[in-house]
């Protein structure tokens, strides 16, 4: 990925669908972030000129992208994320990316495990659909509150060679904390997760192996703000330029 | 069109350049900025020793801003000459280091380290990051120690020496004054702004570092008044910073001979060349024919 040119640009929007609650899926026209993203790396994007508040660029990974189009997911939540998802189809945002180095391809096993907690179930959507494109396998373990916040479960489906729903309130699949029902089909099976950081402490307490996919707060996305500090047992890392996927046995908690 | 201007011994193609701290030691920028193009690099704040910067999180946005409190994260010294000078040196931009530290001699070696090598325009000696909890701000507590800093400073290099102020004094222009008697070629201004966020239901500061530096468009007419003021207080040149973004001219007319674009690259990273794009069409307009005549040229009478 190291060469290829990145993109900033006005993209416009294709769709912007609420599903329900606060969750929100948005699609914008990126054919030169599209054909080069990988699963794990991350857009920056504004709605409204730079100056005009609020300011900075907000960071969410690729759900998907085809050769043409960029999807991302999220839970509206502040001001950015507000005006991101008022923008409706044939409005224009700023859009930065590829971003992040994302899952190493080189990583992929013939048999995969994805786990995803909540909203962090993006990159691992995108990843799922790219294992299955390779012809390799996913078991796709799906953690979140509830029901209500799986809206994109039905989609993954097609391209998990197992998927484990869970909620926490038992409203769909099997109840409880995703992390509890984790097997992996061998012991060499990479592990891939993004999600709360409760959970992906849970996630490197039981496998340090696994590959988990860091969200911090971001000012540039570019590596020069040096805002986006991660503590790893080899010092402190930025999530955005040397993530934001870092190896779970390498990354300190707070 | 003469859009160059000119900084102590330093003339630069353009009066826009990038703040220190906002772009990195260049090479991360070069894909979105064409280096060559700018007036001129300031870097990442350079410190004798290698520095982690203070524990996450370090930045939190703010209305119209940001609060930072990186603490100066930087390879050090001797990491700045093996690994980032070489490919300033070739990038086609003047570079000035901007340099920090805790005591007077921590200043000393860097300046002293680098004045051997090639590839470096000048300093911006910071003496007001607002994240360090021990020394360099101290420099800029009383005009005293800027004195003493300056002093130090000018006797070490004949190359351009600039003196990056605080706006977290009195009177900015007392700072400035001194620089000038000492024998600085420009001061730059302003650094960020102490300023501080607080998570209401957690009841907790939002940096871990308790208060940061502001920065953005909020502190923009802070920027443009210091600038205005210093400009009429002193001879030298001012280097007038603070939430730049597409409106870098309101610095040079009230007195900045040239700018710093800063925050403005975390969002859009290809700014500094949208602004400086703008310069000869502005300049055209207003009937001018170099920059130096846009320069303090703001009109206060009705005539």
């Amino acid at each position: 990925m190291k060469n290829k040119p990145k993109n900033r640009i006005r993209v416009p929007v294709v769709k912007s669908l609420s599903l329900g609650g606060t969750l929100h899926l948005l699609t914008f026209h990126a054919p030169d972030i599209a054909r080069s993203a990988l699963p794990g790396q991350f857009v920056f994007l504004k709605a409204g000129e730079p100056e005009e508040s609020p300011l900075l660029k907000r960071a969410f990974s690729v759900l998907e992208a085809d050769t043409e189009n960029v999807s991302v997911y999220f839970e509206v939540k502040g001001a950015g994320t507000k005006r991101l998802a008022a923008l409706r189809k044939g409005q224009f945002l700023s859009a930065t990316g590829p971003l992040g180095k994302g899952f190493n391809p080189r990583e992929y096993g013939p048999i995969n495990v994805l786990v995803a907690g909540g909203c962090g179930m993006a990159p691992l959507f995108f990843l799922a659909k790219r294992l299955h494109a390779l012809g390799k396998k996913g078991h796709f373990y799906f953690g979140a509150r509830s029901k209500s916040f799986q809206p994109l479960v039905r989609r993954i489906r097609p391209f998990c060679d197992r998927l484990i729903q869970v909620t926490e309130d038992g409203t769909a699949g099997k109840k409880g904390l995703v992390t509890a029902f984790i097997t992996l089909p061998d012991p060499t099976a990479p592990l891939f997760s993004c999600g709360p950081t409760p959970m992906l402490k849970a996630v490197a307490v039981l496998f340090p192996e696994a590959r988990l996919a860091l969200e911090t707060r971001m000012a540039c996305g570019l590596g020069i703000c040096m805002g986006c500090a991660v503590k790893t047992i080899s010092g402190v890392r930025l999530c955005c330029k040397e993530g934001p996927v870092f190896k779970a046995s390498e990354v300190v908690w707070e | 069109m003469g859009i160059d201007v000119r900084i102590g011994k330093s003339r630069l193609k353009n009066p826009v350049c990038t703040a220190s701290g906002t772009f990195g030691f260049a090479e991360e920028m070069k894909e979105w900025v064409p280096l060559r193009q700018l007036g001129a690099i300031f870097t990442k704040a350079v410190t004798r020793e290698p520095r982690e910067g203070n524990p996450p999180p370090r930045i939190v946005e703010t209305p119209s801003g940001m609060l930072n409190a990186i603490g100066l994260a930087n390879p050090g010294v001797e990491g700045f000459i093996r690994d980032k000078l070489p490919f300033l040196a070739k990038c086609g931009s003047a570079v000035f280091v901007n340099v920090a530290g805790r005591t007077l001699e921590d200043y000393q070696q860097v300046v002293e380290r680098l004045d051997g090598e090639k590839g470096v325009e000048g300093y911006e000696i910071n003496i007001s990051c607002p994240n360090v909890k021990k020394g360099g701000i101290s420099f800029s507590a009383h005009p005293k120690e800027t004195r003493r800093m300056v002093r130090r400073m000018r006797s070490l290099t004949k190359r351009t020496l600039i003196i990056k102020l605080s706006p977290n004094v009195t009177d900015i222009t007392e700072y400035a004054k001194v620089c000038e008697e000492e024998g600085a070629d420009a001061v730059s201004l302003i650094n960020t702004l102490v300023g501080m966020s607080v998570d209401i239901h957690t009841r907790r500061p939002r940096l871990a570092n308790i208060t940061g530096g502001l920065s953005g468009p909020a502190v923009r007419p802070v920027g443009v008044a210091m600038t205005f003021k210093t400009a009429r207080a002193v001879s030298i040149p001012v280097i007038g910073i603070g939430g730049i973004f597409s409106d870098a001219l309101e610095y040079l007319i009230a007195g900045a001979t040239a700018v710093q674009v800063g925050t403005g690259h975390f969002v859009d990273p290809g700014i500094a060349e949208s602004i400086l794009h703008g310069l000869p069409e502005y300049l055209k307009k207003q009937g001018l024919k170099k920059m130096s005549e846009l320069t303090g040229s703001l009109k206060l009478t009705d005539a």
